[in-house]
């Protein structure tokens, strides 16, 4: 075979065939979207979802006086709930695929590195010094929970160095240890402090339950631009994943390079929990399927990732709501479920994969 | 071949954190010279590599490269004009070898967002020198350590710098391929002379190369070409061992006991 015949193959299999995957996850998402806004314990017929969409997109609302039932849920329940879910899962995938780069470590992700633990104690000193009925909470919620997620992998990072064998597991033990350590007082504080503990608990274990545009947006406007940068990034973000001295001689500044995108990456996954509460796995497992999938290009593993990330969770929040209806399940426990035989498998493959 | 010096290390003395041992280099390297480095484990070669490439800055000393300065006098990236082979890197297991070594076109780049055709038929060409072409689409984690070996060579033969520098690229590899990898590192398919420097501890090689420095305990020992200082007297005081050095048909060979 010639170069050229080659070329064409391996063009094929790298870009095209990993282009057709995108619009494939679009179609999945857009699907599960319009599934997860017909979904839920209140009966709404689609047609009448439908006449409420076009009626709230189409008319001037001031003219009408919309106070049916119908249309505040579909409107401000389970629309903002729905996006919410899933530009958690785009901010948590992007971050999760970043995080493995950045740590030349493929279980890295938020939540095992102690940023989810980390952003949920710092939301809840922030709620307990700016209680949650003021004006603002949610934000303030967020600028500390982004504190306490910056503070964790920070924690974990340098505890990891500790270890002379810089391995995987290094990094994986010190993240437990930040976990239970962020976990401890965060209880400590809920216990002492709060005596409304159970709304924050549930909140803590995850879940889009109490889901309002004030959180879709605050999520939307602090992830977005985070997402953006680090795929304005993937080339470099796919060279972190070298040895530092290969990294170095490529003629990246390593620490500067690794310092923003840990930055945007852990914004973005603060400011998703102190909005959702604790999500696990789905930060580990969308770039997992995704590279299993369709491989390593770094052009397409973020978007991939991000649209797998969003499909898990938004699923996961229908199991959550509908499994024990009219009982809500935190969608945490969902992806905990889901995530753990992933993690085992992995953790099995660990000599197959990771060397 | 003229003369032209490239590099030049002036009195650099690296000293090295918890220990005595110091690393002292003098040393004026030319235009498109092919030198092996060799001397006992712990003599100094990695630390000398990595001053050139510039994972090291020394402690005392200088490192000036010559015909490098562009125009407006501002000195370009060292990563514009040398690659390092490290030994032993961390590598990414889960990449597949096209991606992995693709990677090595980033810095070739103008416009770092797009690996272009161009880049992806320079890394079909070096998978098909290093015979691994038929591996394209696996993972660095299937592979075998010799041919992990040879990736790691292509993604440093792919970077086509001017000056090459390869910390024991043959480490790990059977005596026919650690052949076979010596003559890709030394017949460069460029244009333009490229300097090359290779650590090595199989001293067999030496009648490739044109000029062989050996370092023991921190300095360099002996300077020169191989036919003048390859030799058993030479080598027995550089290992502390009884070494004998046999020549046939040009090539050096090193007997031990």
């Amino acid at each position: 075979m010639s170069t050229n015949t080659n070329i064409k193959e391996i063009i094929y299999i790298k870009s095209t065939k990993n282009f057709i995957s995108i619009m494939f996850l679009v179609l999945v998402l857009v699907f599960i979207f319009v599934l997860s806004v017909l979904l839920g314990p209140s009966k709404i017929s689609p047609i009448e979802i439908i006449r409420i969409i076009t009626f709230d997109i189409f008319t001037n609302k001031s003219e009408f006086i919309l106070s049916t039932a119908a249309y505040a849920i579909i409107i401000n329940l389970r629309i903002p709930r729905s996006l919410l879910a899933i530009i958690t899962g785009i901010v948590l995938s992007s971050s999760g695929s970043t995080y493995q780069a950045i740590f030349k470590n493929p279980l890295a992700d938020p939540y095992l590195l102690g940023v989810g633990t980390g952003a949920g104690l710092g939301a809840v000193i922030g709620l307990t010094i700016y209680p949650s009925n003021l004006p603002f909470a949610n934000f303030g919620a967020a600028l500390f929970a982004f504190g306490g997620g910056l503070l964790a992998v920070f924690l974990t990072y340098n505890l990891s160095n500790y270890s002379k064998n810089l391995n995987h597991l290094s990094l994986i033990l010190a993240g437990v240890a930040i976990t239970s350590i962020m976990g401890a007082f965060t209880t400590l504080i809920l216990i002492t402090q709060n005596p409304e503990i159970k709304p924050i608990l549930s909140w803590l274990l995850g879940g889009f339950s109490l889901a309002s545009w004030e959180h879709f947006n605050i999520v939307f406007f602090s992830g977005i631009p985070c997402v953006v940068l680090l795929y304005s990034q993937h080339n470099k973000i796919n060279i972190l994943n070298l040895d530092s001295k290969q990294v170095h001689s490529l003629g990246i500044n390593e620490k500067k390079t690794i310092t923003i995108l840990i930055i945007a990456s852990t914004l973005s996954s603060s400011i998703a929990v102190s909005q959702t509460g604790i999500i696990g796995f789905v930060g580990l497992v969308a770039p997992h399927i995704s590279r299993m999938a369709w491989g390593t290009n770094p052009k397409y593993l973020i978007p991939q990732a991000s649209l797998v990330g969003a499909i898990i969770l938004l699923s996961s929040d229908i199991l959550a709501k509908t499994i024990l209806s009219p009982t809500e399940i935190p969608v945490g426990l969902i992806t905990a479920f889901l995530g753990f035989p992933f993690f085992v498998q992995l953790l099995r493959k660990e000599g197959d994969i990771h060397g | 071949m003229d003369k032209k010096p490239h590099i030049s290390l002036n009195n650099t003395m690296l000293k090295f954190k918890n220990s005595s041992f110091k690393l002292f280099a003098n040393l004026t390297i030319n235009e498109g010279e092919k030198i092996l480095l060799i001397g006992p484990n712990g003599s100094g070669k990695s630390s000398l590599i990595q001053i050139i490439s510039g994972h090291i800055i020394p402690n005392k000393g200088q490192i000036l490269f010559h015909n490098f300065n562009k125009t407006n006098k501002q000195t370009k990236p060292l990563s514009e004009f040398i690659s390092y082979m490290p030994q032993s890197p961390y590598m990414p297991l889960h990449f597949d070898v096209f991606d992995f070594v693709i990677t090595g076109r980033f810095s070739n780049k103008k416009n770092k967002d797009v690996f272009s055709n161009n880049d992806f038929k320079q890394t079909i060409q070096v998978l098909k020198k290093i015979n691994l072409f038929n591996k394209w689409n696996s993972k660095l984690a299937h592979l075998s350590g010799g041919e992990k070996q040879l990736v790691l060579l292509s993604h440093n033969l792919i970077q086509k710098k001017h000056i090459q520098l390869f910390d024991e690229p043959t480490s790990n590899l059977d005596p026919f391929n650690q052949s076979e990898v010596m003559n890709l590192i030394l017949n460069s398919s460029l244009k333009k002379p490229v300097t090359t420097i290779v650590s090595t501890h199989n001293i067999n090689f030496a009648w490739k190369f044109n000029r062989i420095i050996m370092i023991k305990n921190g300095v360099i020992f002996k300077d020169g070409s191989p036919n003048k200082i390859i030799n058993s007297k030479n080598l027995s005081t550089l290992y502390e061992k009884d070494i004998k050095v046999k020549i046939i048909n040009n090539k050096h060979f090193v007997l031990t006991h």
